[in-house]
C-alpha cells in the first residue's frame, strides 16, 4: 500500500469513532433523554458517559478499512448488537446502562416496572445492579411478598415505540471532512 | 383518501391474503348466541361464542371474508365475497343459505331478517392479527404483526417528469414462542423479498363496510400510471430486549408480548408518470 493510502486509512480510523460517536450522541440527547422521568434513579441521560464510551470501543473494534489502489472500503460497525440485545443471544457481560439504551432503542409494548437490586425496603432505588423489567401486572401482584414499594411508577419508557433507526446517520460530513483533511496533508506533504 | 393510505392498505390486503394466508384456522360448530340488545324483529344478531385462544376476533383478527386457497392466495381481479369460508347450521344441522344471513366478520356474527334460526357456524379465521398501530397490539394477542411506513421521498427522473417513490417501512413481529417468530419472520420476508404487490386505488373503499360486512361497492382497480409496489433491501433483525432478561432470583416472568419479537425492515417503491 502506497503512503498516501496509509494515511488516508489512519485517518479514517481517527476520525470515525469520534465523529459517529458525536453523532449518536447528539440523536441520544435528541429523541431519549426528552421522554426520560427525571426523578427515575435510572433515567437514561445518567448513563450518557457510559453510552458515549461503549459506543467509541466498539466502532473502534469494529472499523473495517479495505484501501486498495482499485477502490476503498470502509465498514463500521456500530456498537455491540449482542450486548444492546438488537441479535439472538444477549451478552450477558452487558451493563445495566447498556441495557436500558438496548431496551429503549428496540421499544416496548405494554406497562413495566423497572426493578433494580436494590429497591428494598424504600431505600433509595439503585442505579445498578442488575436492573430488570417485570410487567406491571406482575409487579403490583408480587411488589408485597418481597418488600418492594407496590406503588413503584411504571417505567416511562413503558409503551414506547423504540428507535429503530437511531444507528442510521448520514455519512456524508464524514466522507467530506476526511476527503478534506486528505487533500490536506497531501498538500502539505 | 391519499397515495399513502392507499399503499398502506395495499401493503396490508397483500400482507393479509397473499402472505399469511397460511396462517388461516378453522373453527368448527361454534354455537351462535342470540343478542337480543342489539337485535330487532327484522335484524336479528347471533354472535358466535368461540374459546380459541387468541380469540378470532379479537383486534387484527376476524373472519375471513374472501375464499383463499392457502398457498395460492387470492386472485386479484376478481374478489368477491367468500361462498367457503363461513358455513350456518341450524340447530339440526343443516346448512342455511348463504342468502338468508349478513356476517359481521370483524366481530364475528351472524345477522338474519327473521327467517332463519341459526345455531351454529363453523369459519375460517385470521390467526396472526395485522393491527395499524405499535399501541393496538396490547388490544390483541401475540401473534402480531405491525406493518409501518415510517418515511419516504419523492425522486424525479432526470429525464422527464416521472417519480421514484420509494417509503421505508418496517414489520414488527410479535410471537408467542420462538419457533413461530421464525416461521412468522421467514414467511414475511420471503413474502416482500423480490416481490410486488398491485397499487390498488380504493376507489369504493376497502372490503369491508364500518359494520363489519363485506363492501359489496369495493372495486378491484390499479392506479392508473403508477407502477406495483416492489420491495427491495429486506432485511430480517431478531431483536430481543435487555431489561427481559431477568437474573437468577425467586422469580418467574409471565407469558409477556415482548418475549418473542422479531423485525423485517424494507423499502417499498414505486414509478409514477408525469
Amino acid at each position: 500500500m502506497s503512503r498516501s493510502l496509509r494515511l488516508l486509512e489512519k485517518l479514517i480510523r481517527e476520525e470515525a469513532p469520534k465523529f459517529i460517536t458525536d453523532r449518536l450522541m447528539q440523536k441520544f440527547e435528541d429523541e431519549i433523554v426528552p421522554f426520560e422521568d427525571d426523578n427515575d434513579p435510572a433515567k437514561p441521560s445518567l448513563c450518557k458517559d457510559e453510552f458515549r464510551t461503549f459506543l467509541e470501543e466498539t466502532i473502534s473494534e469494529n472499523l473495517n478499512v479495505t484501501i486498495t489502489t482499485g477502490g476503498s472500503e470502509v465498514k463500521i460497525g456500530i456498537g455491540d448488537a449482542n450486548k444492546l440485545g438488537l441479535s439472538a443471544e444477549l451478552n450477558e457481560n452487558t451493563t445495566d446502562c447498556i441495557k436500558i439504551i438496548g431496551t429503549i432503542l428496540s421499544g416496548i409494548v405494554g406497562s413495566y416496572v423497572l426493578v433494580t437490586i436494590d429497591m428494598t425496603e424504600g431505600d433509595p432505588e439503585g442505579r445498578f445492579g442488575r436492573a430488570f423489567l417485570v410487567a406491571e401486572k406482575q409487579y403490583r401482584l408480587e411488589a408485597p411478598s418481597k418488600g418492594w414499594d407496590p406503588n413503584k411508577p411504571i417505567w416511562k419508557f413503558s409503551n414506547f415505540p423504540g428507535v429503530p433507526d437511531f444507528f442510521e446517520i448520514d455519512l456524508n460530513p464524514f466522507i467530506e471532512s476526511v476527503t478534506k483533511k486528505f487533500g490536506e496533508a497531501l498538500t502539505a506533504r | 383518501m391519499k397515495k399513502l393510505r392507499k399503499e398502506d392498505l395495499s401493503l396490508h390486503h397483500c400482507i393479509r391474503f397473499n402472505i399469511l394466508d397460511e396462517y388461516i384456522e378453522t373453527d368448527y360448530n361454534v354455537p351462535l348466541q342470540y343478542l337480543p340488545d342489539i337485535s330487532t324483529p327484522t335484524s336479528m344478531v347471533y354472535q358466535a361464542v368461540s374459546t380459541r385462544l387468541p380469540s378470532p376476533t379479537s383486534l387484527g383478527r376476524g373472519w375471513v371474508y374472501l375464499d383463499v386457497v392457502p398457498g395460492s392466495g387470492i386472485i386479484y381481479e376478481s374478489m368477491p365475497e367468500q361462498q367457503n369460508m363461513v358455513v350456518v347450521y341450524d340447530s339440526l344441522g343443516g346448512v342455511i343459505s348463504g342468502s338468508e344471513y349478513m356476517v359481521d366478520y370483524v366481530d364475528g356474527r351472524v345477522i338474519t331478517s327473521g327467517t332463519v334460526s341459526p345455531a351454529a357456524v363453523t369459519y375460517r379465521y385470521f390467526y396472526v392479527a395485522l393491527c395499524n398501530d405499535w399501541e393496538d397490539v396490547i388490544a390483541s394477542d401475540v401473534p402480531v404483526v405491525v406493518p409501518a411506513l415510517e418515511s419516504f421521498s419523492k425522486e424525479g427522473f432526470q429525464l422527464g417528469g416521472g417519480r421514484l417513490v420509494p417509503r421505508r417501512g418496517r414489520l414488527y413481529i410479535f410471537a408467542s414462542n420462538q419457533a413461530e417468530r421464525d416461521d412468522l419472520a421467514e414467511l414475511l420476508y420471503d413474502g416482500i423479498n423480490q416481490r410486488c404487490c398491485p397499487n390498488q386505488n380504493w376507489t369504493h373503499g376497502s372490503m369491508l363496510d364500518w359494520d363489519g360486512t363485506f363492501n359489496h361497492n369495493y372495486l378491484y382497480e390499479v392506479i392508473q400510471y403508477h407502477s406495483q409496489l416492489q420491495f427491495e433491501n429486506v432485511n430480517y433483525r431478531m431483536i430481543t430486549i435487555p431489561l427481559m432478561s431477568i437474573p437468577t432470583r425467586d422469580m418467574t416472568m409471565l407469558s409477556d408480548l415482548n418475549r418473542y419479537r422479531a423485525r423485517v425492515d424494507f423499502t417499498m417503491f414505486h414509478w409514477e408518470e408525469g
